[in-house]
């Protein structure tokens, strides 16, 4: 018998630990890189005289990091709220039956495929009082209508919600949508032979029986959230000033345009710290649902 | 032709055991059945033979060689799955010379054998044919193929007619054991058909709870049950029970609370018979009396139909017996009625090691 | 439901109302942009966002093609396409092949360190770029690769790694095992099993995750901006550019048709997948 690499060898282990290893270096072990460069006080280049968690404590010092934080929860919840209600009240919508589904839905979920990039412009355009929303109800003889989140401190994360709700929609809607599509007609019958009235068959029985479908599609929105970043460049710089900042701009500005590294290390740990925060009640959830 | 030699192969998942001890010598040409309730181990000590899981203690031989180690491919052997497990994309004749164009084996050569095969199991018009556009029974003729065209010394067989339908079945044994007749190759077969064991294999080794509960021909493991667990296995409708206790002064007796039971003529296998037993009849091997002239009292509670003969299901004892006999035995649900039976054909099994007294 | 049922009640016409105003919602931003990108200039200073073009014109797409200016250079987006089109392309099918063979690879691997593997690959997943970036930046110029066109392709391609090995994984769970071990027992190594038997099965599944990885790449903006280097930047970062340059007033119409070319080739393939994009979304939900 001949052996060659193509016979005889049947060793999956060696290629899927080839692939861990590049995983490996580059996911976590940029995670551990990042770690020390925290505990240092490298500016423009990593040098490794440690301070300890020094950088940890300016960040709570440091204005802009809490509004980076703030602005994280509030853009944060409302994003993932906002977009799953919406999504699952379109998916129930359209599972009822309803004409030109398809067309619906291709509208509904287009705007997933466009990039953050040209979602971010299209909002900022609409937003701008010079030519949008302001001007444009200016133009139907409302004169002194004022339109301008934009350029207001307070308001401007909520142009950032409703865009990233624009954005992501459709996604939460087709996932609960699939997941209706997987509910057996037997619980159907059931519903209708016991006469639940609809909204409380979907809002008792139906939309329970869906958690782990919800709760994988929040656990993708919300890692959305933590990795932000083109929208908020587009659509308002993390501006006025720096009152619409995520943690995400705030991460990569320290890391490139300000020379900043182990701040930004710092700033870039703590967001990881909030990852796993977020995703350790899900795994649990998750291993104990696989347990039973 | 190869034998296999199983020497106390052990296998466990964790700390779970699945296999232990088990040792097995199957000879040159034999075909021989694993047959076993599911979660018995047979499909995996099959597994271990093909070498797609390795075991985690003892040794396997085939031929002379010991491929304890030795990867699937190189031990000369072909197998057939039990969901066929044809190669979706290929059509039929790719799917059949697949092993050998690993192989190199020369193009010549591989014509040859695909025109043998495809003439052995009829399949010659089936060759441009993808998997989805067979029927089941031809996807099991392909797979059989697949295993037979390589002209391997063993071929494994997975359950492969467990998705076919009774007739399929039926049709499909005979046309096997006929390939196993005319190509003389090794089998080792698992089921958990006790029909399929019975009429296909030289020998049947039956497994329970990962041990091999007896290795011999379907006739003596059907006749001569070795232990308790292979007597109420085998056998449809099964075995009859009664317990009692043994006792070997004045002649074999049971005693048990209806009276003795008199068990002269009954071949001992094992040592001095005594002690907590139970006794085991086969459906036919019993006799039907007028009430009080057998050995035993019963009283009729149900009669099948089954064409051929009849089955009397009676109490006994408190426990239920099933009694095979000719279609036009007269009688009738409630009747009371005596059985009798010769202690030569009986089987007597010790209550505490389930052995064969 | 019933066809007895014709006349349509209230809770329809909410139902179709409620719909239709959604539609308008997700419509109008794109809508809107389209409109104004065929307008002159003037045009769109004198009157509103929402007044059609009086004459549409290609002025705008012409300029945003070829002459609009990114800091000192005017060669509009195009260079940005044939970026974008030379790095996702590769990069697309680089990460099929070695998300559907490390996909395999651990659906194959029996043990329990798979599966350990599998969980923390699954939790890279969630690793945010932020903490990865400045690393990879240091170990890309290590080996030459930074700023370069092979380093943002392999960016792409190992920062994709984990959802691509995941979706493939989660498919190749659903194949029978028995057609590996049949494979196996005919002589096939773990390659040539991959090769000959698998991948050809996997075409539903190679087509979902195209569609992922190409939107996905197609849009980033983060990884080209910092990874590609001056001379590969994608259209995405282009665009930005464009936009945000600060010489002169906002050429708005230029700029919107800039952001439409850009968007335009991702919802080709949008429009184009249908079914298989709804089904990519619904296979990535299965993460973890």
């Amino acid at each position: 018998m001949t052996s060659g690499s193509f016979r005889s060898s049947y060793r999956p282990a060696r290629v899927a630990v080839l692939f861990f290893l590049v995983v490996a270096l580059f996911f976590y072990g940029s995670l551990v890189w990042t770690g020390v460069i925290s505990m240092t006080s490298s500016k423009l280049l990593p040098v490794y005289n440690f301070v300890g968690f020094d950088q940890y404590s300016r960040l709570w010092s440091t204005d802009r990091w809490i509004v980076s934080l703030v602005n994280m929860v509030i853009f944060g919840v409302l994003y993932v709220v906002v977009s799953m209600a919406l999504g699952i009240f379109l998916a129930i919508l359209l599972d009822r039956n309803v004409r030109g589904e398809g067309v619906f839905r291709a509208i509904f979920l287009y705007p997933f495929a466009v990039s953050l990039v040209v979602t971010g412009l299209a909002w900022r355009w609409i937003f701008e009082p010079a030519q949008g929303v302001q001007a444009i109800m200016r133009g139907f003889g409302f004169e002194s209508f004022a339109f301008d989140w934009l350029s207001d401190p307070e308001r401007a994360i909520y142009t950032l919600v409703i865009a990233g709700v624009w954005h992501s929609v459709g996604f939460a809607m087709i996932i609960v949508l699939a997941g209706l599509r997987g509910i057996g007609s037997d619980l159907w019958k059931a519903i209708r032979v016991e006469g639940i009235p609809l909204w409380r068959g979907y809002l008792q029985i139906i939309l329970p029986s869906l958690w782990p479908v919800v709760a994988s599609a929040v656990v993708l929105l919300a890692s959305d959230v933590i990795r932000a970043y083109d929208l908020v460049i587009t659509l308002t710089k993390g501006g006025p000033g720096f009152a619409s900042d995520l943690p995400a701009k705030f991460a990569v500005d320290h890391f490139f345009g300000r020379a900043n590294i182990g701040f930004a290390s710092a700033a870039s740990i703590l967001m990881m710290l909030l990852v796993v925060a977020m995703l350790v009640p899900y795994f649990w959830a998750e291993y104990r649902a696989q347990k039973k | 032709m190869k034998s296999i030699h199983l020497r106390n192969v052990s296998k466990s998942y964790g700390a779970t055991p699945v296999l232990s001890g088990i040792n097995l010598q199957i000879e040159p040409g034999e075909f021989t059945v694993l047959l076993g309730p599911s979660g018995c181990g047979k499909s995996t000590l099959l597994n271990i033979i093909a070498g797609l899981e390795d075991p985690s203690g003892g040794q396997l031989l085939i031929g002379d060689r010991d491929v304890t180690t030795a990867e699937p491919a190189d031990r000369g052997l072909a197998m057939v799955f039990q969901s066929y497990a044809l190669f979706p994309t290929m059509r039929v004749r790719d799917n059949l010379t697949f092993g050998l164009r690993i192989d190199r084996t020369p193009r010549a050569e591989i014509e040859k054998r695909l025109k043998w095969v495809s003439e052995l199991l009829q399949i010659e018009k089936l060759l441009d044919r993808k998997p989805g556009q067979l029927s089941g029974g031809q996807r099991q003729r392909v797979a059989i193929g697949r295993a037979l065209i390589r002209s391997t010394d063993v071929c494994l067989f997975d359950e492969p007619l467990s998705n076919l339908d009774a007739k399929l079945r039926t049709e499909t044994r005979v046309e096997i054991k006929k390939l196993h007749r005319d190509l003389g190759t090794t089998i080792v077969y698992v089921t958990h058909d006790q029909v399929e064991a019975m009429t296909m294999a030289d020998r049947v080794a039956v497994l329970s709870g990962g041990k091999v509960e007896q290795y011999d021909t379907p006739q003596a493991i059907y006749d001569k049950p070795m232990t308790r667990f292979v007597a109420g296995f085998l056998g449809s409708p099964s075995m009859n029970f009664l317990s009692g206790t043994l006792v070997a002064e004045n002649g074999l007796r049971l005693v048990r609370g209806g009276g003795d039971l008199d068990l002269s003529g009954y071949e001992v296998t094992n040592g001095a018979p005594a002690g907590e037993a139970e006794l085991g009849i086969r459906p036919e091997a019993l006799r039907l009396t007028a009430p009080g002239a057998g050995r035993l009292r019963a009283r009729v509670e149900s009669i099948d139909l089954m064409g051929a003969d009849r089955i009397l299901w009676m109490s006994v004892d408190g426990r239920l017996w099933s009694v095979r006999v000719e279609r036009d035995r007269a009688c009738r649900e409630g009747e009371e009625i005596g059985l009798d039976f010769s202690a030569a054909a009986a089987s007597l099994f010790s209550r505490d090691t389930g052995a064969r007294l | 439901m019933s066809a007895t049922a014709r006349r349509p009640d209230i809770g329809t016409i909410g139902l179709y109302a409620f719909l239709l105003a959604s539609a308008v919602f997700f419509l109008l931003p794109i809508a809107l942009v389209v409109v104004n990108s065929l307008k002159p200039m003037d045009e769109i200073r004198a009157g509103s966002l929402l007044a059609l073009p009086a004459a549409p014109s290609f002025d705008a797409w012409r300029m945003a093609w070829s002459e609009a200016c990114s800091g000192l250079d005017c060669n509009g987006i195009s260079p940005g396409l044939w970026n974008s089109v030379k790095i996702t392309i590769p990069a697309v099918i680089i990460s099929i092949l070695f998300g559907a063979l490390n996909g395999f690879a651990l659906t194959e691997w029996k043990s329990g360190l798979s599966n350990a593997t599998m969980f923390l690959i699954s939790v890279a997943l969630f690793v945010p770029y932020q903490s990865m970036i400045y690393p990879t930046v240091i170990m890309l110029s290590r080996v030459g690769l930074f700023g370069t066109y092979p380093g943002i392709v392999a960016v792409h391609v190992i920062f994709g790694l984990p959802f691509t090995t995941l979706l493939f994984r989660n498919f190749y769970l659903g194949i029978p095992g028995e057609i590996t071990k049949a494979a196996r027992m005919e002589g096939a190594s773990f390659l040539r099993t991959f090769f000959s038997v698998i991948l050809p099965m996997s075409t539903n599944i190679i087509l979902v995750v195209a569609i992922l990885q190409f939107t996905g790449i197609w849009n980033d903006y983060l990884l080209g901006l910092i990874f590609a280097g001056n001379d590969n930047m994608p259209m995405t970062v282009q665009l930005n550019n464009i936009v945000s340059n600060t010489r002169g007033a906002a050429i708005l119409n230029v700029n919107m048709a800039a952001s439409l070319l850009t968007a335009l080739p991702a919802l080709v393939v949008y429009f184009l997948s249908g079914r298989f994009f709804v089904r990519g979304i619904a296979a990535g939900a299965v993460k973890g």
